[in-house]
């Protein structure tokens, strides 16, 4: 089991170092830099010079990346050219932002999601199945900036019992707060809930059909005995693995969300970022979203090996 | 285990993938024909119609130029149509060989290209495909090639998995015995047996590009802003929500149901190509 772990976080951390080089490289090959920007108009040949020197950029690439790179372990990731700031300190503020909307809409999607998918699989073929399903398939394949959308239509202009967009501090006005973010989290949710449902369905459908839940049922177990303790322990490897997934798609998602509400996280961030050219900050951004989808696909990694003995065995074998 | 509902499921499930069918038909008819189709020219403004209520003369009415919102909503399919399908050709080509030559050479080939794989993985497709596409510059050739690269993992991913199961199978040995190239192998043996799972993961992703596509465009990050697409439409009849909601709520619309169209069909084929699955619905 450790042998497993070990090389689990090995592997993991090569992957780190592969998204650094990443998005190191795309921002690189953007045409025109800092200097462009900060001189502007003003720009001479000497002055251009000098400011790329001051800033490092007249260095060949490779050098600049490992230079880019060194400062990271020191938890330096350069100097906004907008903000005047370090990336680290603007980072860290609007982490928190988004980190508590994706980790309500994460619960949500997550325990509704494998709920629904149960309640689906069970009555395969029934009325609520079909009715599932069926919000699950508009689930995925509806866009979420339009969702966002339709729902301020809705409850913002029709109804006026949510506020528009806009953010609020909890700490200044919690219930404010909690109003304004109704929205943006159910709607982050959406797209990750429903290949929750659709997953968690086709898992539990797979283990139901196998000999072990055949026999369960035939020594005369009741039926919540065999669907929680023979059906859901082994359909929870698919549906980790999904887990692990749905980060990634929930940044995807408040990426947009974020633009939609108003909401200065990290997403909003990235999207200003880019038409400001602020490549510091941009870099940051992909590197920080990089980081907490390898970690969960870690913790999900590791996890397997509690879940299942045999995938535990087989690692140590291999 | 055949209940009672099973049977109207099949025939809904059928039903549903046969609606996908006409629906995806349309939508390509209406990109293919959109010069013939569009009752106005999309881009022409006329500002006395300046937020016009649907008329007979302007079925959905005009947008905050103007502009037809009919005609728009056609040349938006022929945009959508295009970058799909364009960037679905570049990441499935692209995807499919190095998932091949991952599964095909495992050792340090196939480490590599896995790395590199999960590197990307990491990062949220939209924000690769954003990524992408502001490096290269913005233009439409541009954002299919950012959107096809930001697909490229999934196909390498089933790629790979597909060649490792077939690379040991008796008729891929004996290409291998009587001396046939390893890219005659590749090419003549395994990859005709993964055209059905490599058709399945192109059309679902087809409906992930659109969306990307939209998604990119509602940003103001996708085609450039002269070229009428659904997302931008979206965006720009977002700040007249309270007295024109309809602008932005038909081009989503559009979007949706083609992507929805675009997953059903796919989850369709992946049904009837897929032997277990088949008639246990």
């Amino acid at each position: 089991m450790t042998q497993y772990i070990v090389k689990k976080i090995f592997q993991a951390l090569l992957v780190l170092l592969i998204v650094t080089f990443i998005s190191y490289l795309i921002m690189e090959l953007i045409p025109g830099d800092a200097v462009d920007f900060l001189l502007g108009l003003e720009a001479t040949p000497e002055k251009a010079a000098a400011l790329r020197a001051s800033l490092n950029l007249d260095k060949p690439f490779i050098v600049r990346y490992f230079m880019w790179l060194g400062g990271l372990f020191r938890g330096d990731m350069g100097t906004s050219i907008f903000y005047n700031d370090s990336v680290t300190n603007i980072l860290v503020k609007k982490l928190l932002v988004t980190f508590r909307m994706g980790f309500a809409a994460l619960i949500i999607s997550t325990v509704v999601g494998i709920t629904l998918g149960v309640v689906s699989a069970v009555n395969r073929g029934g009325f609520w199945d079909n009715l599932i399903s069926f919000f699950a398939n508009i689930g995925i394949s509806i866009p979420a900036f339009w969702l966002g959308i339709l729902f301020i239509i809705l409850f913002a202009v029709k109804m006026k019992v949510l506020p528009v967009q806009g953010y609020t501090d909890p700490s200044a006005d919690f219930w404010l707060h909690t109003k304004q973010m109704v929205m943006p989290v159910i709607v982050t949710a959406v797209g990750a809930l429903s290949s929750m449902v659709r997953q968690t369905r086709s898992a539990v459908l797979e283990t139901i059909s196998q000999d072990y839940v055949r026999t369960a049922r035939e020594k005369g177990l009741r039926e919540r005995a065999i669907l929680i303790k023979h059906v859901l322990r082994n359909a929870l490897i698919p549906i980790l693995t999904l887990l692990g997934m749905q980060i990634r798609v929930l940044f995807g998602g408040v990426v947009i969300v974020e633009n939609i509400f108003a909401i200065p996280g990290m997403g909003r961030l990235l999207v200003n970022s880019v038409f400001n050219r602020d490549i510091t900050v941009v870099q940051g951004c992909i590197l920080i979203m990089g980081i907490v989808v390898i970690i969960a696909n870690l913790l999900v990694d590791v996890s397997y090996g509690f879940v299942d003995p045999r995938i535990r065995e087989i690692k140590d074998v291999a | 285990m055949m209940k009672k509902g099973s049977f109207i499921r099949v025939l809904v499930s059928r039903w549903t993938v046969l609606l996908s069918v006409i629906l995806i038909a349309l939508f390509i008819i209406a990109a293919v024909f959109a010069p013939l189709l569009m009752p106005y020219d999309p881009l022409a403004m006329d500002l006395p119609n300046r937020l016009a209520a649907p008329s007979l003369k302007h079925l959905l009415g005009c947008d905050l130029m103007g502009r037809d919102i009919m005609s728009r909503i056609i040349y938006g399919a022929r945009t959508s149509m295009l970058i799909a399908f364009v960037s679905i050709i570049i990441g499935g080509i692209a995807g499919t060989l190095l998932g091949l030559v991952a599964g095909y050479f495992g050792g340090v080939v196939d480490t590599v290209i896995m790395r590199l794989t999960d590197a990307m993985m990491a990062i949220p497709q939209i924000v690769l495909a954003l990524g992408i596409g502001v490096a290269l510059g913005r233009s439409t050739l541009n954002l299919m090639i950012a959107i096809g690269v930001s697909s490229v993992p999934a196909y390498i991913r089933m790629m790979r998995g597909q060649t490792v199961s077939t690379k040991n199978q008796m008729y891929v040995l004996s290409a291998n015995v009587i001396g046939c190239s390893d890219s005659r192998v590749m090419y003549r043996h395994i990859l005709p047996n993964s055209i059905s799972p490599l058709i399945v993961t192109a059309t679902i992703n087809l409906g992930g590009a659109i969306m990307a596509e939209a998604s990119l465009s509602y940003l103001g990050l996708g085609v450039p802003p002269e070229i009428p697409a659904w997302g931008t439409m979206v965006s720009d009849g977002f700040q007249y929500i309270e007295t024109a909601p309809m602008l932005s709520v038909i081009p989503g619309l559009c979007i949706m149901l083609v992507v929805l169209a675009f997953n059903i069909f796919g989850d369709g084929l992946r049904d009837m190509l897929d032997p277990r699955v088949r008639g246990s619905l």
